[in-house]
């Protein structure tokens, strides 16, 4: 994993994404300019978008084979105050993800 | 009777007066074959570029490779050196129309480096909704510019190389 830390994700994004791990037992893995560290505004309330005064969404890869996988994508999208971006299409068990990610795996 | 083709360009049209440039941009880059997606965002910036007369280093690396098909993949790292550039801007927080106007053509070559790096057909693509976002950048520079001829001649880009149907993706 390599991933820069300042411009990444939230303390309450992390917590997020730390708990839906947790409650679907799956990896999670967060990629994208969040992971790369170079997030526009992520610390702002600013909607999520690509232009001026827009805040980055997290883009998830994730198991799209789990058995709960579309409870998992909207609670994911859910994330960051609807930040979220994650799809059936970006799934870790078509190719493992590519660095740079921020890996969120299950504990306890 | 209208063609298929004037249907969805008129209908982004009144978006686009409408104050609402992400739906005009949906449409009309949706409608865009996919093989001349690189081609219509290069085109985009490099008139901008020229009418503007701002070409920073991480914008002119952008130009160079929308040129050569061959490059495409290299737009990846290009669209890194455009977002450092961009949050350099972001942090400076100079708030003077030039400054604004630098950050917005910042903003708009790193999407259209997205567009380049999605056509050479990548395992990791950008968003696919990134090119829906340059008529966004492209609405407010133009009202910052404020030049009438320029905001036809760059609605006429923005508008070209449509296909008369919409896209397979």
């Amino acid at each position: 994993m390599a991933a820069a830390a300042g411009r990444a994700l939230t303390e309450g994004e992390r917590a997020e994404i730390q708990r839906i791990a947790n409650r679907y037992n799956t990896i999670i893995d967060v990629v994208g300019s969040r992971a790369a560290g170079t997030a526009r505004n992520i610390d702002t309330d600013f909607p999520v978008g690509k232009g001026v005064g827009s805040r980055s969404d997290i883009d998830f890869r994730i198991d799209a084979s789990h058995p709960m996988v579309d409870d998992l994508i909207q609670a994911l999208m859910r994330v960051g105050n609807g930040a979220g971006n994650a799809s059936r299409k970006h799934n870790t068990t078509a190719r493992p993800t590519a660095p740079p990610f921020i890996r969120f795996a299950p504990e306890g | 009777m209208l063609s298929k083709k004037n249907n969805h360009v008129d209908q982004a049209f009144l978006y686009w007066r409408q104050s609402q440039p992400l739906e005009a941009g949906r449409l009309l880059f949706e409608r865009v074959p996919p093989e001349d997606r690189a081609r219509w965002a290069a085109r985009i910036l490099q008139l901008v570029v020229q009418r503007t007369g701002i070409k920073p280093p991480a914008i002119a690396k952008i130009l160079l490779i929308a040129g050569n098909p061959n490059d495409w993949g290299r737009a990846h790292d290009a669209f890194s050196h455009a977002r450092e550039f961009t949050l350099q801007l972001e942090n400076a927080g100079d708030e003077s129309a030039g400054q604004k106007l630098l950050l917005r053509l910042s903003l708009l070559a790193e999407l259209v480096a997205k567009v380049i790096y999605n056509a050479s057909h990548p395992v990791d693509e950008f968003d696919k909704d990134s090119g829906w976002w340059i008529a966004v950048l492209l609405k407010e520079i133009l009202d910052s510019v404020n030049d009438e001829q320029f905001s036809q001649t760059m609605w006429s880009a923005l508008s070209s190389e449509q296909d008369a149907k919409p896209s397979t993706r």
